[in-house]
């Protein structure tokens, strides 16, 4: 339970410093809130104005606080261009990011770890040298290569599947998943090679102990042996891999969602940065920090509760 | 437990032959720096509800024994050779799968260190629950009942509790009964303790030897015990046989090892027990040299370079495993112990030694 | 070890889903400096195989390319359009074909080159001097100063890298502007390899600062700032320029994804990734447009992440080597 109340304070402790830091980076900008509230050449008096209403002149921390009041209550100002609350479009597009990264991530454990039981099981045969090869390929190449590449082939060569368009769940399941599989294969690719190489790393060295062996001499079949007793313990680096990940898998969909067209939290922070959206830019921002830091959190908890050597800490003599 | 009587009963009927029979049995690890052999011709046999001591230093090869016995070699990189029979079956080229049905369930081995044997994330009932669903096809309920049975056979305190908590809960001594109560879930016949003692705090080994031996008698199982402490052996063995660079040097019933040691190492590892009639600062008795090459043995005897009743030809011409009067006692060496020419080659080596001595 | 560090995880390369610094492996790391800790029953690579001189080759030729690119006939200038070379697929005298504006593709992918290696070398070495620092100086002072650098440096790495650049790269480039300047992306992608430069020196740091040689020469009376340039640097370089050529690989990655969504250097220069993104939109008639920066750009991130893991294991110094 201390382990629990210590994550908790650092939870706080991060949400904090996160939410401060991209409250600051509207100031990073030359010309300051105003500009990215009402843009360039707005004129003097509305600047002003602005400038009273926002009280520009308190001190930071006081503009923080107050800009954090806001936030709970979901207001982070207005989209410059499209005239709406950011909150608004922020709750239109984050569904399908979230589907996307959902299916990514269970595309690419589904795969990985197959291949990875497989490898370390059979570590130094032709199958785990080829499955390395292929991941290693696999890492180096950009998601936004391979999404081409996938368009490129399954689209317009072999016409399978459709190059872009989203269609929401809630309208045409088929149809939505249709949609979803390329993007899904490109987002995935890249984690695939990575949770691969890890779970076969950690299960090598899981496979080496000696409860493996006593395992086995009890006269438990292969499959019981890798699954019941050498993923187990090696599942938890595993974890926590994984939710780092969702790190990486956010900067992937900026950049699948705009191959593919999907209507997403990526292309709208790509959009509101080209038309100079600053307040829709922090608010995605902010979305994002917030999320990831919360993920993390989860998923410690989870450690903590799943791994009975972290639940019992105290026992260890 | 009823389907025990089922096994019992079988042995029974077979009490012929030995239970196990190995015959000239070789394992050697091809490594990069040459062919280890690590285990290099050794036979025996055992007769059920009989316990045999397997005794020698690391590196002698007896770890690796039991191992090939059971089959838990690696697959790749060894070489293995010789036979092993178990109830007439012979079980050392057997495939996997016969093998894993054969573990658990006929021979068993209880491991040296309890703290890694186990699998930390794997509560302890399930770790005997297991054995019994796969091989017993019991059902939850019932495995669950057993291994609490089981448990408290093996001498741990509310079982119960116990089967629900994971192996960091439990202190050495309690993990090692864990792991012998794992071992004879399924009734096992013929029982691998593999230094059982070795990890566990001196005031615990008595009493897990003395596990051991009860359940031993219960079963009417035999048993290999490995160890590199005589003392673990002396009161606990029927036979013993001390291995040294892969080989069986010296094999005899325990009160005859004792009484009438043939080998030079046996009676080196007997002088180097310190004893408590010994005064304080009695210097320990110790064997000269370093452990043997097992990649590049040296001609003649193994153990030639650090005996002390070693002659030209020890170091030339193998010497040959050859059985005592009485039938069961068998030794290796040209010059044993306890014979005149034994006694004869100790005085020249000594002669020689007083000479160098005073011309250094 | 219950609770893996960040970096206790994956592998450390370049591409896979855009992520820019991901997550470092300490066995990486320790492999390179001879602290072993996950197990690998594979033997190490001692030898630098016919793969490892088929990537140098490439690189180098890549790299020979791009710095006498505006100097060899054979390469056209990329912004200049020719009459020959609008649509054109691949001939004799378009290697790569041509653009939907006459552009010749092959010197746009060679320029293109200039631009990310240029970027990606600029912001390793910035890296590496500022990263490279700190992790030097947190791995061998140790203590609270250790601590914070190393707190700051994991809060950085665990924020979602592309963000954070597109983060940077919008707010710190003048407002009215549409791209940002090469200038601004190389700083933007100095700040987001700092973070993974400073860990892995220090862990490089940390091994070798606690072996004998440098307890030696602090017996000897050497002065700290003396003990490290003398006994720690030299030995920490290696696995470091090993490690660069991968990060260089990853900076570039980065890069590409910026250019990619058209928030890098602007057009018409020609980077990868905006050459990519162009040919995207006529990949039905005219694939080659994007599909030969793709090749590239995959093969030049293969052969610097190739190379880099080769040497990494061939620096592999274990403690049976010392």
């Amino acid at each position: 339970m201390r382990y629990i109340g210590q994550k908790i304070v650092q939870l706080v402790a991060v949400l904090f410093l996160v939410t401060f830091l991209t409250f600051l980076l509207l100031n990073l900008l030359k010309g300051g809130p105003q500009t990215a509230a009402l843009g360039i050449g707005a004129d003097e008096q509305a600047v002003e104005q602005f400038r009273q209403e926002q009280h520009l002149d308190d001190p930071t921390i006081v503009r923080y606080v107050n800009w954090l009041g806001n936030l709970a209550t979901g207001d982070l100002g207005d989209s410059l261009i499209l005239n709406v609350p950011v909150s608004d479009l922020l709750s239109q597009r984050l569904p399908a990011t979230l589907q996307l990264m959902l299916y990514a991530t269970v595309l690419s454990l589904g795969l990985a770890i197959p291949l990875g039981i497989l490898s370390a099981w059979r570590a130094d045969s032709w199958f785990d040298k080829s499955a390395n090869t292929i991941a290693f390929a696999f890492l180096s190449i950009p998601n936004f290569i391979f999404g081409v590449l996938l368009v490129f082939l399954f689209s317009i060569r072999l016409g399978w599947l459709p190059a872009t368009g989203y269609v929401p769940f809630g309208e045409d399941p088929a149809e939505h998943f249709r949609r979803m599989i390329l993007p899904t294969i490109a987002l995935a690719a890249g984690q695939v090679a990575v949770y691969m190489r890890l779970l076969r790393t950690d299960m090598i060295s899981t496979l080496q102990e000696d409860f493996i062996g006593v395992a086995r001499a009890k006269g438990m079949p292969t499959r019981r042996v890798l699954l019941r007793h050498a993923l187990r313990p090696s599942s938890f680096s595993l974890l926590t891999v994984a939710a780092i990940s969702v790190g990486q898998l956010i900067g992937g969909t900026i950049v699948i969602e705009r191959i593919f067209a999907i209507a997403g939290l990526g292309s709208l922070i790509v959009e509101s940065i080209f038309t100079r959206d600053y307040l829709v830019v922090q608010g995605c921002i902010v979305v994002v920090a917030v999320g990831f830091v919360l993920v993390n959190f989860v998923v410690d908890i989870l450690y903590a509760v799943l791994d009975p050597r972290i639940r019992h800490a105290r026992a260890i003599a | 437990m009823a389907r025990k009587q089922v096994t019992l009963t079988r042995s029974e009927v077979d009490t012929s032959r030995p239970l196990l029979e190995v015959e000239d049995l070789r394992t050697h690890f091809l490594t990069e720096s040459g062919t280890v052999r690590a285990v290099d011709g050794v036979s025996f046999a055992l007769e059920r509800g009989r316990t045999l001591g397997v005794v020698g230093e690391s590196g002698s090869g007896k770890t690796i024994l039991s191992r090939s016995i059971m089959g838990l070699l690696p697959t790749r990189n060894v070489v293995r050779t010789g036979s092993a029979k178990y109830e007439g079956t012979e079980v050392a080229g057997l495939a996997a799968g016969a093998l894993r049905g054969l573990w658990g369930t006929e021979m068993a081995m209880v491991f040296q260190d309890p703290m890694t044997s186990l699998n930390p994330v794997m509560k302890v009932g399930n770790q005997i629950t297991e054995s019994l669903r796969h091989h017993l096809d019991m059902d939850k309920g019932e495995a669950r009942e057993t291994a609490i049975a089981l448990l408290r056979s093996v001498g741990i305190p509310e079982p119960v509790q116990r089967v629900k908590e994971y192996p960091h809960q439990l202190s050495g001594g309690m993990r090692q009964r864990v792991m012998i109560a794992i071992a004879l879930a399924c009734g096992p016949r013929l029982l691998f303790a593999d230094e059982p003692t070795t990890a566990l705090d001196v005031t615990v080994q008595a009493q897990i030897l003395d596990l051991l031996q009860a359940q031993q008698t219960e079963r009417h199982m035999a048993m290999v015990l490995i160890t590199h402490d005589l003392g673990v052996v002396a009161g606990r063995a029927d036979d013993i046989a001390v291995m040294y660079a892969g080989k069986v040097v010296e094999k005899a019933p325990t009160s005859v090892l004792f009484s009438s040691t043939r080998h030079p190492y046996t009676e080196a590892l007997l002088k180097s027990i310190p004893k408590l009639e010994h005064t304080s600062h009695t210097r320990l008795e110790v064997i000269p040299g370093r452990p043997p090459d097992l990649v590049s043995p040296p001609d003649g005897c193994n153990f030639s370079p650090r005996c002390a009743y070693a002659q030209p030809k020890c170091f030339v011409e193998e010497p040959v495993l050859e059985t005592g009067p009485g039938g069961d006692h068998e030794f290796a060496c040209w010059y044993p112990v306890g014979t005149p020419q034994g006694a004869e080659a100790l005085a020249r080596n000594q002669a020689d030694a007083a000479v160098t001595e005073e011309v250094a | 070890m219950p609770v893996p560090s960040p970096e206790e995880a994956g592998t450390l390369h370049a591409g896979g889903s855009g992520g820019i610094i991901t997550e470092s492996s300490v066995e990486a790391t320790y492999d390179a400096i001879g602290e072993g800790s996950a197990t690998d029953v594979e033997r190490e690579v001692r030898h630098l195989g016919v793969g490892f001189w088929i990537a140098v080759a490439w690189l180098v030729g890549l790299i020979t390319l791009a710095i006498l690119a505006p100097y060899l006939p054979f390469i056209d200038d990329p912004n200049v359009s020719q009459a020959d070379a609008l649509g054109a697929a691949p001939s004799a005298q378009h290697w790569f074909g041509g653009d939907d504006i006459g552009r010749d593709v092959f010197s746009r992918v060679i320029w293109g080159a200039r631009v990310s290696l240029f970027i990606g070398v600029a912001a390793v070495t910035f890296g590496f001097v500022i990263g490279g620092t700190l992790g030097l100086t947190a791995g061998y002072f140790r203590g609270r100063y250790e601590r914070v650098i190393i707190g700051a440096m994991d809060i950085m790495l665990a924020f979602p890298a592309l963000v954070l650049a597109l983060a940077l790269v919008t707010f710190l480039s003048p407002p009215g502007t549409q791209n940002a300047s090469m200038g601004t992306v190389t700083l933007v992608l100095t700040i987001l390899a700092v973070p993974s430069l400073a860990r892995i020196t220090r862990a490089a740091t940390l091994s070798f600062a606690q072996r004998e040689f440098v307890t030696a020469a602090r017996a000897l009376g050497a002065r700290n700032s003396r003990i490290i340039a003398r006994e720690i640097l030299p030995n920490v370089v290696p696995p470091m320029a090993a490690f660069a050529l991968i990060a260089i690989a990853i900076v570039i990655v980065a890069e590409g994804a910026l250019s990619f969504l058209g928030l890098s250097v602007a057009s018409p220069t020609a980077t990868w990734g905006n050459l990519i993104e162009q040919g995207r939109q006529s990949l039905d008639d005219t694939p080659w447009i994007s599909l030969f920066p793709c090749g590239v750009m995959f093969l030049t991130l293969l052969a610097f992440n190739y190379v880099g893991d080769q040497l990494r294991r061939y620096f592999d110094v274990k403690e049976a080597g010392l």
